[in-house]
């Protein structure tokens, strides 16, 4: 299980019960995360869980100058998708009408999806909206929603935020690797001037009583 | 309605246990015999009768509490009454029988004990039941409702059902029921095999269940939490078309999600000239085929001819079965007196393997149906014809012997 771990990780692949499911129960063992540690240190890299500890990847183990460059690298990769991947979610809770954000886990069905955009025009406009983040959502006839939506899945599966559970049946998970997207978007919202943020206000917290 | 209908099926059910039934209502309880053994497994299948002490059984209260109410009996007084006010009522009889024994009260008593062991029973059962509802919705992480805020109410609602009964039980591990039956027998066994020593099991499951319904609340809360930030930050790219995070990769000291060490291409070659590697490394290249969709041509020289072998037919291993009959047949074609099918089979078990002595008769008739004329072989049966069924013979025997001429 070392081995294809430590493959994986060096590889940049995130590491969670979706994408890998044996070597994210094995990592969850002190014993591995040391193993895999020591291994990832030698390479002057190291170990890191996401927030909720959903998923795991390799960091750097020191920032010098050397790393500067993969650094810029990585914003600029956040930057490209933090908008086609938001854009993604709403369209998630929107048309499947739920009141909370997609979670590592949660199942997502092309067909219902389809269906919805198709049927519902202002879920239809939420789609063409991708064409407008990017050439790699263009599509070469932009009237067919569901070339539209293969490419927005396709898109989503290449960045890592969805993986293909049953190609067949065209169903799909969200990974652990958006623990490290929603890691992003808090420390943003905590960091940036977002004052638009009306649903932050939109009802007090209840107590946590005896909870916390 | 249908035959299948499931009401019309469990009336049907219980109509057919219908003595057991009366019989366990009125008695209180009942004795397992050959006669309603039967009868006692069915209802317990459906969940309407539960195990007693000293091997019997009694009626559930739900379905004591169903007659109860149809048959407006004296026993109806706990009707809708929650596990609390069982409890209230088992410390109320055990009082009365108390006193009712003191005061030589034979009749009174002995409704006190029959009403004293239902209540204990009910207590028992109803805390099995919400202990199943319990479990249920929390296993299904309440399935029943879809959106988070729902979920919460029904969590707390939960949340406080589970508490109050594990309070209940609390105070009613501390109560002196135990020593006031200790006199009766009967019912103190009663009050213990059913209900005590049950306490402890009941009060780990309820906990267990608290703690997932704590757990979950949380985890609700960080949802809820996580949408409204989820939200906001789409509100705000919606509303700034042209909006950028700010430059944080130039930060001295950049945050932990920027510092992604960038992905190794990792690519691996094989150690060919490692002895061990060579046999695993000929074996795949055997798999690799010469040229990838391309058809080779070879060309012949001018004025000679090839004489080429061929690809090698390598034919597979004959089955045992097949090698039996072929052998049998070859040894009884040579018998002119025949050779019967079913002493060879016992003669030669190291050739017949496993096959049972049916199967290499059935076996030995296929073979000579297939291959009989133009085998070299006379088949002749050992048969007589079936008592009842005309037409029709019994095989006992199948002789092969040289075909004659």
């Amino acid at each position: 299980m070392f081995e294809q771990t430590a493959i994986r990780l060096l590889e940049g692949a995130f590491i969670c019960e979706s994408t890998a499911p044996e070597a994210f129960r094995w990592l969850n063992s002190e014993h591995a995360q040391a193993e895999v540690g020591e291994y990832l240190g030698k390479l002057g890299r190291k170990l890191t869980m996401t927030p909720n500890r959903l998923a795991y990847y390799a960091t750097w183990a020191r920032v010098g100058k050397g790393e500067q460059t993969e650094i810029k690298k990585v914003f600029a990769h956040i930057k490209q998708t933090i908008r086609p991947v938001m854009h993604f979610l709403s369209l998630c809770m929107e048309s499947g009408r739920q009141d909370s954000a997609p979670s590592p886990g949660d199942l997502l069905d092309y067909a219902t999806l389809l269906s919805q955009v198709t049927s519902n025009q202002h879920f239809g406009e939420m789609l063409r909206a991708f064409g407008t983040m990017g050439k790699e959502f263009a599509v070469s006839d932009a009237s067919t929603m569901n070339g539209m939506l293969n490419k927005v899945i396709v898109q989503m599966e290449r960045w890592g935020y969805l993986i293909a559970v049953n190609r067949e049946h065209e169903t799909y998970r969200f990974t652990g690797k958006l623990d490290y997207y929603y890691q992003v978007i808090d420390f943003l919202l905590e960091n940036e001037p977002i004052t638009d943020s009306a649903a932050l206000n939109q009802e007090p917290e209840p107590d946590q009583g005896r909870l916390l | 309605m249908s035959d299948s209908d499931p009401v019309r099926i469990l009336l049907s059910k219980l109509n057919a246990c219908s003595d057991t039934i009366a019989e366990a209502y009125y008695q209180n309880r009942i004795h397992k015999t050959d006669g309603n053994a039967r009868s006692i497994e069915a209802l317990r299948q459906l969940r309407i009768m539960s195990p007693d002490i000293r091997d019997a059984f009694q009626l559930r209260s739900n379905l004591r509490q169903f007659l109860n109410t149809t048959l407006n009996t004296n026993r109806l007084f706990s009707i809708g009454a929650d596990i609390g006010g069982y409890f209230s009522r088992l410390a109320l009889l055990v009082d009365e029988h108390s006193v009712a024994f003191q005061q030589g009260r034979d009749d009174d008593c002995q409704r006190y004990e029959d009403e004293t062991r239902e209540v204990i029973s009910d207590i028992a059962d109803a805390i099995e039941d919400e202990l199943i509802v319990l479990s249920m919705q929390v296993s299904t992480r309440f399935a029943a409702v879809s959106t988070v805020e729902e979920k919460i109410r029904q969590n707390r609602y939960y949340y406080g059902r589970t508490n109050k009964l594990v309070t209940l039980l609390e105070s009613f591990h501390f109560s002196d029921i135990d020593e006031q039956l200790a006199g009766h027998e009967d019912l103190a066994l009663s009050f213990r095999s059913l209900l005590a020593d049950r306490i402890p099991a009941f009060r780990e499951s309820l906990l267990s269940i608290l703690q997932t319904l704590d757990q979950y609340l949380f985890e609700y809360r960080e949802i809820k939490e996580r949408t409204r930030r989820v939200r906001a930050v789409a509100l705000h790219l919606a509303r700034n078309p042209d909006w950028e995070p700010k430059a944080w990769d130039e930060a001295a000291q950049p945050a932990g999600w920027l510092q992604c060490a960038s992905p190794l291409a990792l690519e691996c070659h094989p150690q060919i000239d490692d002895p061990q590697a060579e046999d695993f490394l000929s074996e795949l290249a055997r798999t690799i085929p010469a040229s990838a969709n391309t058809r080779t041509r070879s060309v012949r020289p001018p004025g000679r001819i090839d004489l080429t072998a061929g690809n090698v037919v390598i034919a597979p291993p004959e089955l045992p079965i097949r090698r039996a009959v072929r052998l049998y047949f070859k040894h009884a074609r040579a018998s002119a007196t025949g050779v019967s099918a079913r002493r060879w089979w016992a003669e030669n078990p190291s050739v017949v393997g496993d096959t049972k002595e049916h199967m290499w008769l059935l076996r030995v008739l296929a073979e000579h149906d297939n291959k009989g004329k133009a085998g070299m072989w006379n088949l002749k049966l050992d048969f007589h014809r079936h008592p009842h069924f005309d037409g029709n013979i019994l095989i006992r025997d199948v002789i092969v012997s040289k075909r004659l001429g």
